[in-house]
């Protein structure tokens, strides 16, 4: 992990006095002042900080992977999937979806490279990362579509791809993972693609903001609320976050059930004002009987796991692998 | 990109991030590790050493040590182990780091390490009936790591059940600057576990023992006899235990400083510790060297012999025991006619090699 990204005149110890009220994990709390401290008020330099931060790690692809970027035809035009898959594939392979954050505004493919790379050496599956397209200048529901539909062509063109259209899992983070609970629940009503399993990490759900912990952390480490604010103004577009006309599969917190749902992992970050939607979102789940596996890292903030080093990142790296493993080949290695 | 002012008070600030977070010298060593991405280390006071790399994944304590830049505060020992020419922030991180991993050490140190410990952790961890999650939970209250490389030291006196307190806490200091060293006393016997670090092999870290633990300090002589065990895994530790009290068997009192066996050393000669003393002592050879034990001039005979068949001419014998050679020559001819041998015979020579240990063993029962 590369710490050279640092950004901004803020100067660091304000940032310090000010998240010293939280509770948070030793080295989590400390590393914090590593990473770049970037709000939602400015788009561009938002994105460009995110783009200047994966830029060494998607330069690299380790042996053993094989990369390649697909245009798929869509309903509207095309959009991009990154297919990452082990060298010396044994097919058909297990599949995951991969749909990064970024708040819905920023965030891309490149982000995520890296962590594809991994997940194929770990568990040799199959990758498809989407370039979704991002809001203000694709608002709901452009990105969800693109997502529902690489999920389709994954499903059409299982036998080509080299996967097992029966072995999909939807991987998903912040953003990512508002998007994959949308995805699940316009596949389950549309009669889409089964899916085989879910995996969310901290998603973004809900465009009320009504929860205590959004409540209360405004100026966390990694997420604000402020942030939160902005990226539902943007990804909704003409539609004012809140407001009783939003669809659930834009905020799937606002969802009428989840009967039918798949299997689901929930990894949830402590100090984060999007825990108590990831909460919520378990209750509601287990209510309606699907299987879920939920753990809330301690003195985590969102985005903490980028501290690679930290102890209780490595447990939450480490539990990812052992829980896909589990899900995409029934335990077997 | 920061600029080199602000790059340098984002490293203070993380560190001091650390501090007042109260970070474990641990993960001060994985911080460190993490923001100059490369391997640091961190060697305390009482010998324990702390390595990570850049992942965050713990290394052993073993390092090459032409690699590091390092850094020492009071008693702690840093370093980071860079790969090529030093980067600009180097100097600073490692300061900043000695410094930090200096106070979290002191602040949060997890158990008293410069005491004896508890009794019942070594015992657990020494113990082959004890299932492996006991063992581990125990090796990890001691402060010890299921997977690094120990050896453990078995401690006698004179007489069964004859080592001290004080004795044993003297040892148990000495043994710290070979690494992570634990000790209690075990029924009759002491027992030291040794967390060894830095060493080529078990060869290197029993003479680093025999060096550390039998020197002489400011005139003072401790006097004791020592098995060393054979070095293995944390969680194998009772198979060095059992090897280091079956050592110690063979290792005979002296009165002037300690005396060694090495268990690696002796081979397949520590199978001899399984026959029965009355076996050997059927043997008239065996009792006639017994016999020598009991007087003053017999316990010098025997010193002369063994320090003879150890270096294998009367000069050389004579020098290990600050003798002439002649006096040696004269104690020798003495022996040949009492045992019946003639040293310049191999086959007699292995025969009393033979009866030595054999005398030893029985001098020395199993504890």
């Amino acid at each position: 992990m590369t710490y050279d990204h640092v950004e901004n005149a803020s100067i660091p110890d304000n940032r310090n006095r000010r998240w010293k009220k939280y509770a948070l994990d030793e080295e989590i709390g400390a590393g914090a002042v590593l990473l770049a401290d970037v709000s939602l008020e400015d788009i561009p330099h938002f994105r460009e900080v995110w783009r200047r931060i994966s830029l060494p790690s998607s330069a690299v692809t380790p042996p053993g992977v094989q990369h390649d970027q697909i245009e798929i035809s869509t309903r509207r035009g095309s959009v991009v999937v990154h297919r990452y898959a082990p060298q010396d594939a044994r097919q058909p392979l297990s599949a995951v979806l991969l749909l990064h954050g970024g708040a819905f505004v920023g965030g891309s493919v490149a982000s995520v490279h890296s962590q594809a790379c991994d997940l194929v050496l770990a568990l040799g599956v199959a990758i498809i990362a989407v370039e979704y397209r991002l809001a203000p200048e694709y608002p709901y529901p452009a990105g969800l579509d693109d997502c529902f539909e690489a999920l389709c062509w994954m499903r059409d063109n299982a036998e080509t791809i080299g996967i097992d259209a029966s072995r999909i899992a939807v991987h998903g983070t912040s953003a990512g993972g508002g998007l994959a609970v949308a995805l699940a629940l316009k596949s389950r009503d549309v009669g889409g693609p089964p899916i085989h399993f879910l995996f969310l990490t901290s998603p973004e759900l809900d465009d009320r903001l009504h929860t205590e912990s959004m409540t209360r952390y405004i100026d966390t480490p990694g997420l604000t609320r402020r942030d939160a604010e902005i990226s539902w103004a943007l990804y909704l577009g003409h539609q004012t976050p809140g407001s009783t006309d939003v669809s659930p599969y834009a905020a799937p917190a606002r969802a009428n059930d989840f009967l039918d749902f798949p299997p689901t992992y929930l990894a949830l970050m402590e100090f984060d004002p999007l825990r108590d939607e990831g909460l919520e979102l378990a209750r509601r789940l287990l209510s309606d009987g699907v299987p879920l596996e939920l753990h809330l890292f301690p003195g985590t903030f969102h985005g903490s796991s980028a501290l690679t080093h930290a102890e209780v990142s490595r447990r939450e790296a480490s539990e990812e692998i052992d829980v896909l493993r589990r899900r995409l080949f029934d335990g077997h290695v | 990109m920061d600029s080199d002012a602000e790059a340098a008070l984002r490293v203070i600030d993380y560190f001091d991030a650390l501090a007042m977070r109260s970070a474990t010298a641990e993960m001060v060593v994985r911080g460190a590790a993490a923001i100059s991405e490369a391997a640091a280390g961190l060697r305390l006071p009482d010998g324990t050493t702390i390595r990570f790399d850049a992942t965050g994944a713990r290394l052993s304590g073993t390092a090459d040590r032409a690699k590091h830049l390092a850094y020492s505060a009071g008693d702690v020992h840093a370093w980071i182990e860079r790969d090529g020419p030093q980067q600009a922030l180097d100097e600073l991180i490692l300061e900043r780091f000695a410094l930090t991993a200096t106070s979290a050490a002191l602040q949060n140190a997890p158990i008293a390490t410069f005491e004896l410990s508890d009794p019942s952790f070594l015992e657990v961890v020494l113990s082959v009936s004890e299932p492996l999650a006991e063992r581990s939970v125990a090796l990890r209250r001691l402060g010890l790591f299921p997977d690094s490389e120990l050896l453990v030291l078995a401690i006698a006196g004179e007489a069964p059940g004859s080592v001290t307190e004080d004795r044993l806490g003297e040892l148990l200091r000495r043994s710290r600057s070979l690494g992570t060293a634990r000790a209690a006393q075990l029924g009759p016997l002491g027992a030291i576990a040794i967390q060894t670090q830095s060493f080529a092999d078990h060869t290197e870290a029993a003479l680093a023992v025999e060096i550390t633990l039998g020197e002489s300090r400011g005139g003072e002589q401790i006097s004791f006899r020592c098995g060393i065990g054979s070095t293995v895994k944390g969680l194998d530790a009772a198979a060095s235990w059992d090897s280091a009290r079956t050592a110690l068997r063979f290792a005979r009192w002296q009165s002037n400083g300690a005396s060694f066996a090495d268990s690696d050393k002796l081979g397949a000669i520590a199978a001899l510790a399984h026959v029965a003393s009355d076996r050997w002592t059927a043997d008239w050879r065996v009792r006639s060297l017994r016999e020598l034990t009991e007087t003053i001039s017999g316990k010098t005979d025997l010193e002369v012999l063994e320090s003879y068949l150890t270096h294998g001419s009367l000069r050389m014998a004579g020098n290990s025991l600050h003798m002439h050679h002649s006096s040696v020559a004269a104690r020798l001819a003495r022996l040949e006619e009492k045992l019946h041998l003639n040293f310049s015979m191999p086959a007699d020579v292995f025969q009393a090699r033979l009866c030595i240990y054999a005398a030893t063993l029985v001098e020395h029962p199993h504890e």
